[in-house]
């Protein structure tokens, strides 16, 4: 048993050693630089992106209203229709 | 939780379940408020919008066609006509038609073919629009998600009713319906007998969708007003193609999505209703939409509702008339062209057989606005086309006079905050084809109706656009009326002040080469009517009347620090200039 014990101690005491010389890191240390560079490249995409969805998005906000006075005349007079205000 | 309030509310709020289940259950539904079986309507209405930039606004005229199971859309006439930025389409001739199985949408002028689709509309994929595009078919997804989110009294006999608290008039609710249903899954309403006072819709993952407030005339029949809150909507637009490369540290990251908020701040709407009679019985309909940033409170988007009548037309017939009255005419087609042939400066030829055609045209409309029949969309299209074709004949006192009517015109309709940029057309056309005089009484008459009718904020904004592209000496004279007028704040004073100097300036030092077509005329006008001498000391008393201004502020704002900084670089050229005048441009 106490053979045994001694097997495992030595086994990870090996394994680290390894560790140490090869120069690897543990992935928990990796991971959040990892991420930190994807979420600074993503800001940076959104930032010189953004404002040109915005623009259609503009557009699509102005474009749809139209609509807007025949989908709420068209609640008023449609019976047994609550009328509510229609999502744009 | 709920046993419990139920449990101390007692009578009343047992009262107050079977009153919303009898509400629901029964045949003959009490809710209100509640659509009425009016029957077919038409009406006109008048939307405007403001550009979140501020400088510009757009004035459309449309008709509707509505009935349960339609409706007609026909867009007649957009103001400014020719300078359009709100919109990413030319919205005159477009036309819009929905049935229980299509959706139409066209333009006859712009080059827009009909586009039919088949009911049941697909749902909106992502969004990949940009720059913005936004195409008139993408009008069929904005349909399908308002009428996703209608909620009918049938729809709520089905969902399941949780009572949720109760005050002394009026009870809460949760009308709770199956995620995969619809796109909004709970609704919270408050009731006080058989009358919605709020309702709020939250979608599967508990977000706010919308919240309507509502308002009764005072006997509680009628409804008076709602009060809506749409919330900013965040979700993901894609690139339309291809991928964006970014590199940190080396490593090349590729994106498509990206996450875009809608409507920034929310949007909050008022909805006026108005008791109209049709038919000898009055209803409540929609007379008025106000929809406003939630932040600023600035009018983002408005609609007036006006002349309803029932229709009596066949649901075919009354497509046919909604096409037409869309649908640009043959004379106004040949008008248009005829406009795009003689657009720019050839020095007034014209040939003989283009010429009697817009000489008839010219009757022809003419005898249209003085019918008087006309909606006031149709009355502003017509009187615009008078005044191309009077450019063409180069009547000028024919088109003084047109252009005057036309900007009394879109005053007397309450559209004056478009004078500004409606009015302008006609006198670049003037200033362009290098027709001094024509420009000259062109621009008394605007700045007449613009100094009577538009706020100086309103005129600043445009002063500022304007000089920007180099067309200093517009914006100067447009200004200058205002320095006659009293009770403006000293901020405004200083602000008029200083982009006047900015004005003159760009007269003065107009760069020789790299600048436009029309920065190029302004400075040609501008010298037609001033000596560089009288310029120079009209610049000097624009820079003593800015410096007074800027001594009533007792504080600068930053953007008035850079209207200081601006005003010192302007004064001190003019001080070098002056002592060797001949270094001046004109």
């Amino acid at each position: 048993m106490k053979l045994k014990g001694r097997g495992v101690l030595a086994v990870l005491l090996i394994w680290s050693a390894v560790e140490s010389v090869t120069g690897r890191i543990s992935e928990d240390e990796v991971l959040p630089a990892r991420r930190a560079d994807s979420e600074l490249a993503e800001q940076i995409a959104v930032t010189y992106l953004g404002d040109n969805f915005a623009m259609s998005l503009v557009s699509k906000e102005f474009l749809d209203f139209l609509l807007t006075p025949a989908l709420m005349v068209q609640e008023s007079i449609s019976e047994n229709v609550i009328i509510t205000y229609p999502s744009e | 939780m709920i046993k419990k309030v139920a449990s101390n509310s007692g009578i009343a709020f047992v009262a107050a379940i079977y009153g919303l289940l009898k509400i629901c259950c029964s045949d003959t539904i009490a809710l209100e408020p509640c659509g009425k079986g009016v029957g077919p309507v038409e009406f006109d209405a008048v939307v405007e919008l403001n550009h979140p930039s501020g400088y510009f606004s757009s004035i459309l005229f449309l008709r509707y066609w509505v009935a349960p199971d339609y409706y007609h859309v026909a867009s007649v006439w957009v103001e400014p006509s020719e300078s359009d930025y709100c919109l990413p389409i030319y919205a005159p001739s477009l036309y819009i038609g929905s049935k229980l199985d299509s959706f139409v949408v066209g333009r006859s002028v712009g080059g827009s073919p009909e586009e039919s689709f088949v009911k049941p509309l697909s749902t909106r994929k992502q969004f990949r629009r940009m720059l913005g595009d936004y195409p008139a078919s993408d009008l069929r997804y904005a349909e399908e998600e308002a009428i996703k989110d209608r909620l009918t009294v049938k729809d709520i006999q089905p969902l399941r009713v949780v009572p949720v608290g109760k005050s002394s008039s009026a009870t809460t609710f949760l009308l709770v319906r199956a995620p995969e249903q619809q796109q909004v899954s709970v609704i919270s309403a408050v009731l006080a007998k058989s009358n919605l006072q709020s309702l709020q819709f939250h979608d599967g993952d508990g977000r706010l969708v919308k919240s309507i407030n509502y308002e009764y005339t005072f006997n509680s029949l009628l409804l008076k007003r709602e009060i809506v809150y749409l919330p900013e909507r965040q979700f993901i637009a894609a690139l339309p193609n291809g991928n964006v490369a970014v590199k940190v540290r080396g490593k090349e990251y590729n994106f498509n999505s990206f996450p875009v908020t809608h409507e920034i701040g929310g949007r909050c709407c008022t909805i006026d209703y108005d008791p109209t009679e049709i038919g000898a019985v009055a209803y409540s309909l929609p007379s008025r939409i106000v929809v406003r940033g939630d932040a600023d409170q600035r009018v983002i988007r408005s609609a007036v509702f006006k002349h309803f009548k029932r229709t009596t037309h066949s649901a075919s017939e009354v497509q046919d008339i909604a096409r037409q009255f869309a649908e640009f005419g043959s004379a106004e087609f040949v008008s248009r062209m005829l406009l795009s042939k003689y657009r720019k400066p050839n020095n007034g030829i014209v040939c003989e057989r283009d010429y009697g055609a817009a000489q008839a045209l010219r009757q022809d409309f003419m005898r249209g606005v003085r019918l008087g029949s006309l909606s006031i969309g149709e009355r502003l299209k017509k009187q615009k086309l008078i005044i191309d074709l009077n450019s063409i004949l180069g009547d000028e006192e024919a088109l003084q006079c047109a252009f005057e009517d036309y900007l009394n015109t879109l005053v007397e309709s309450g559209c004056s905050s478009v004078v500004p940029f409606s009015g302008y057309d006609a006198m670049e056309s003037a200033i362009m084809k290098r027709r001094w005089h024509l420009a000259d009484k062109l621009v008394d008459c605007w700045v007449g109706v613009v100094s009577k009718s538009v706020s100086l904020e309103a005129v600043v904004g445009f002063a500022k656009y304007e000089i920007a592209r180099g067309a200093g000496w517009t914006a100067f004279q447009l200004l200058n009326p205002f320095t006659s007028v009293g009770n403006i704040q000293p901020d405004a004073q200083f602000e008029r002040d200083v982009l006047m100097c900015c004005a003159l300036d760009n007269m003065i030092r107009a760069p020789k080469d790299g600048t436009s077509d029309m920065a190029r005329a302004q400075v040609d006008w501008c010298v037609s009517t001033v000596q560089a001498d009288s310029l120079g000391s009209l610049l000097v008393t624009c820079v003593e009347r800015a410096n007074e201004s800027m001594r009533k502020l007792k504080n600068l704002t930053e953007a008035e620090k850079a209207y200081r900084k601006q005003l010192e670089s302007i004064s001190h050229l003019e001080r070098r200039e002056s002592k060797n005048p001949k270094s001046r441009v004109p």
